[in-house]
């Protein structure tokens, strides 16, 4: 595996889950507003179904980033900021940014995770163009 | 000013191009809300054009967007041919791309000017964000021809230097995000027709 | 540890001084580059600012002393609040965080000589001083911007708001906005580039995330406040219908827009308090920060996830339920990155060896306001809760909290922990204690009252109130607070002021820091470092052998960059080195250029369109001859 393949990978591995809930963010209100807002129905779109295709669409590509996040995190788990010297250094990178990297990119997906499931869930359960 | 001394070629971006890019991130994020802006007004509305408005044409700005376009591959050519010290052949390409991009805005300017006959931005909200996305688009190519003759004097008058060799591939990469943005400009323009 | 110059090293260290000597007098002011007098500028200019907005809340507050005030007339008190808002946000505390803090710090702390773009770092000061004047320029005229920070429409129409008033401020947030996106672009590349080789992005002082964090932010943000302001002048101006209801327009349309740039921006606003807790914190506790890649990426996320939230403020207007619940989601999970960071500082304080110094007690301050700003916007982020106390007082209470406990507190703990640094004199430790003590108990006694009378039912925005709801009482104290937390702000200056003058001297490192500005002179010299430092971990200054290292090479003249005004550029990822560049050194075309600026806002202002016209040809002309000079932009 190339270098810019490994570099894609690690980047991969720090914003799919935050790109993968801005894709389902923005896409969910697209469909909400085109749904509800019209005076008269125009857009007569099953948005619960969206919304539930796009959480799951989301959820994937979220779980994969994780994935490559820990499994890089556990490549480099020789030399990273876990086993940091006393005076805080890491090893020379690339190796020890690749590895901060790789802790980054879990927690981020982590959140993100969080984010998409609950409103993944909590969308669908609400009726269609209620008010709040 | 000392002149630069190569060694060995760049490993990373130069700031200038950095500088470019990250310029163009904001101004694709302010297209994004333009279009954002388009279609929010097109959901909350009961006919869309309103009554009374003829959904747009939809030859002439598909036409004229691929002419913007094809401008891409002699500005590609500038900026390659700069990269190889080719200071005649980058100016040439250039002034081709600026010949065509300037025929590209006046045949834009007739459009608008036609399309203001047939409709106002002050008598609807369609009319208003139709004219402020195309006029937003046009000031940005308006701009390109601008760079262009800058780039073009500035390489004839100081030579091609370092510093101006990454001027010519930021002026490409200016190019390449506006012919992407035109396409989606152009998409939206034309959303009812098609 | 101090940099030891050796008599040859010293001869290297004057040829850097001939080289990089400030040009004299106020010319030298006007035309500068030097990313450190860019600083001072934005510091002085931000703090005039701060006295203008304090001046404001101070109206307002003794307006609201008692019911009935007569002090402000309604419309009076509309322009003052609005004033108040738009001098705080866009006048002080960001110019002052990145204008000030960013600038003068960012290059110091990265080992670079200045920042990437230095004469672009000019323009957006001049910029920044000509839209604040433009916008004072309002007030001055009797027409001071009178709807809100916020600006809704209609009230903000031309229809309900016929004047100059509103035009004033459209236009100055779009002139405005020119700074800030200009500064943005060049922290960014600076953070990007120009950090010293060795200096990989997991090597890279917190202080450096954060304003990534916050310029990041201010770039995608900014559109959207710019696009909302020009929409609005074209229906001002030109008559369009954007916000018109009946003509297929949305008044909502312009709180999405306005709120897609406010919310991020409040994040942009913290942003940089947070850059500077995580540099006070370390060095007065003697300890690395806890959980560094932790705190790095909470604080990227917090700008990242704050563009998905700009709906909660948003939650009584009528939206459906299955598009709140998104921004709900995302506003209940920003909390966490946040609680990352609090517990971060919290566990770093509680295992080093704290010295509560001014500065550090300025950042326990900071954490304790943001801790209790942060639970009253947890609460907000409860739809059903947010639905009582929209516009009600709750809503000041809390933003105060985070705006003023929370992103001043540093930067006023700031000025005490780098006042050695810029000033080369310690300050007086009392008083700078008791200035805390003040301030802490003003900012206490004017905001907390507030969350009580906003459940109570006080509405915010109202120019008074009658003596009958109860809410006499606390708005009394609340006021009192403000003439404590007043003279508490005026104890800081007059400290600062007279330690200038009769303080002791400082070394180059009073505090034993653990970042790159405290290897050098102070205050820095103007080229920041001799040789080009040597970093291998975050807390440069606690590597003793990379210190000695960059004394010998000193001496042996390496890494001294000395064939002109030189800094090196390096990769992104690892900062390996990758080119030596050239920066300008003067410029008088910056300040040109802001001055077309203002002649092109003030000709729209005035509706006189072919004079704006004229004015952009000038200021495309100037940055040509700008970029004659063949230095990096």
């Amino acid at each position: 595996m190339s270098a810019r393949t490994t570099n894609l990978l690690v980047w991969f591995g720090v914003v799919g889950g935050g790109l993968a809930w801005a894709v389902q963010f923005v896409a969910n209100l697209a469909f909400g507003w085109a749904r509800c807002n019209p005076p008269v129905t125009r857009w007569a779109l099953p948005v619960h179904g969206w919304e539930i295709a796009l959480s799951a669409g989301a959820l994937v590509i979220g779980l994969a980033s994780l994935g490559t996040a820990i499994l890089i995190l556990v490549r480099t788990k020789g030399g990273g900021v876990l086993q940091q010297g006393l005076r805080g250094e890491g090893p020379a990178p690339p190796i020890g940014r690749i590895n901060f990297l790789a802790v980054v990119g879990i927690v981020v997906n982590f959140l993100a995770i969080a984010i998409i499931v609950i409103t993944g869930i909590g969308a669908p359960m609400l009726q269609v163009c209620k008010q709040s | 000013m000392s002149a630069t001394r190569i060694v060995r070629p760049r490993k990373s971006v130069p700031n200038g191009i950095w500088g470019m890019a990250l310029f163009l991130c904001a101004e694709v994020s302010l297209f994004g809300l333009l279009i954002g802006t388009y279609f929010y007004l097109d959901f909350i509305a009961r006919s869309w054009p309103p009554y009374g408005i003829k959904a747009p044409s939809v030859v002439l700005p598909l036409v004229a967007t691929a002419v913007l376009l094809a401008t891409l591959v002699p500005i590609r050519f500038a900026s390659r041919a700069a990269r190889a010290d080719r200071r005649g052949a980058a100016i040439t390409a250039i002034a081709i791309a600026l010949v065509i991009q300037g025929c590209y805005l006046a045949l834009q300017i007739l459009l608008f000017a036609h399309d203001l006959n047939q409709f106002s931005p002050q008598r609807s909200a369609y009319g208003s964000i139709y004219f402020t996305l195309l006029a937003v688009h046009h000031a940005h190519v308006l701009l390109g021809i601008l760079l262009d003759l800058a780039l073009i004097w500035m390489l004839a008058t100081r030579g091609l230097t370092e510093y101006w060799k990454v001027g010519v591939r930021v002026l490409a990469l200016y190019w390449y995000v506006v012919g992407g943005v035109a396409v989606f400009v152009v998409l939206t323009q034309l959303a009812p027709s098609l | 540890m101090a940099t030891v110059v050796t008599p040859r090293g010293q001869e290297h260290v004057d040829r850097l001084e001939r080289i990089w000597a400030p040009r004299p007098g106020l010319l030298g002011w006007l035309t500068t580059t030097d990313h450190k007098r860019i600083g001072i500028l934005y510091f002085f200019t931000s703090l005039a600012f701060f006295g203008a907005g304090g001046v404001e809340a101070l109206l307002i507050r003794t307006q609201l002393i008692g019911p009935n005030g007569h002090l402000l007339s309604p419309q009076a008190y509309d322009e003052v609040f609005t004033m108040h808002g738009i001098t705080m946000i866009f006048l002080f505390v960001i110019p002052m965080t990145t204008g000030a803090f960013g600038n003068y710090l960012l290059p110091l702390m990265i080992g670079a000589r200045d920042m990437a773009f230095p004469r672009m770092n000019a323009l957006s000061y001049w910029v920044f001083l000509c839209s604040g004047i433009f916008m004072y320029a309002g007030l001055a005229t009797g027409h001071a911007p009178n709807a809100g920070w916020f600006d809704y429409v209609p009230l903000a129409s031309k229809t309900y708001d016929p004047g100059l008033n509103i035009d004033f401020y459209g236009f100055g947030l779009i002139f405005n906005g020119i700074a800030s996106t200009a500064a943005a672009i060049n922290f960014i590349v600076t953070i990007f580039k120009m950090r010293a080789p060795g200096m990989s992005l997991n090597r890279m002082p917190l202080f450096c995330y954060a304003f990534l964090a916050a310029a990041g932010a201010l770039l995608f943000a900014l559109p959207s406040l710019s696009l909302a302001a020009l929409f609005l002048e074209l229906d001002r101006q030109l008559g369009f219908q954007f916000f018109s209801s009946s003509r297929g327009g949305d008044a909502l349309l312009w709180q999405n827009l306005f709120w897609i740039f406010g919310h991020p921006e409040v994040y942009i606003i913290i942003l940089p308090a947070f850059g500077i807790a995580t540099s006070i914190i370390p060095t007065f506790t003697h300890r690395r920060m806890v959980m560094y890649p932790l705190v790095a990426l909470a604080e990227v996320m917090v700008a990242f996830l704050g563009f998905g939230v700009w709906a909660h403020h948003m939650f009584t207007v009528g939206l459906a339920t299955i598009t709140t619940v998104y921004f709900a989601g995302a506003s209940l999970i920003i909390v966490i990155p946040s609680a990352i960071q609090i517990f971060s500082w919290i566990a770093t304080i509680l295992t080093g060896t704290p010295e509560f110094k001014t500065p550090l007690l300025f950042i326990v301050g900071f954490i304790l306001y943001f801790i209790l700003g942060g639970l009253s916007g947890i609460t907000l982020a409860a739809i059903p809760f947010d639905q009582q106390v929209h516009d009600s007082y709750y809503v000041v209470a809390h933003f105060h909290f985070v705006i003023f406990g929370a992103a001043v507190y540093p930067i006023l703990g700031g000025m005490y922990y780098w006042f050695p640094k810029l000033t080369g004199r310690m300050y007086n430790e009392w008083w700078g204690k008791a200035s805390f003590w003040l301030t802490f108990i003003g900012t206490f006694v004017t905001f907390f009252p507030m969350h009580i009378v906003g459940i109570d039912g006080m509405p915010r925005r109202n120019y008074t109130y009658p003596a009958d709801m109860g809410w006499t009482f606390l708005n009394m104290l609340e006021s009192i607070g403000a003439y404590i937390l007043t003279a508490g702000l005026v104890m800081i200056v007059v400290n600062l002021f007279v330690s200038y003058f009769r303080g002791p001297r400082a070394g180059n490192d009073p505090w034993e820091g653990d970042t790159l500005e405290w290897t050098t002179t102070s205050p820095p010299p103007p080229y920041n470092f001799p040789v080009i430092p040597t970093v291998t971990s975050p807390y440069a200054l606690w590597d003793d052998k990379d210190r000695e290292h960059d004394n010998r090479r000193l001496e042996r003249g390496e890494g001294l960059l000395d064939a002109g005004h030189q800094t090196p550029a390096s990769t992104v990822q690892d900062a390996e080195l990758d080119e030596i560049l050239s920066m300008p050194s003067y410029s008088a075309w910056p300040p040109i250029t802001a001055l077309t600026l203002s002649g092109l806002f003030a000709m729209l202002l005035l509706g006189h369109y072919f004079i704006a016209a004229g004015f952009v040809v000038l200021g495309l002309l100037a940055l040509l001859a700008w970029h004659r000079n063949e230095a990096d932009a």
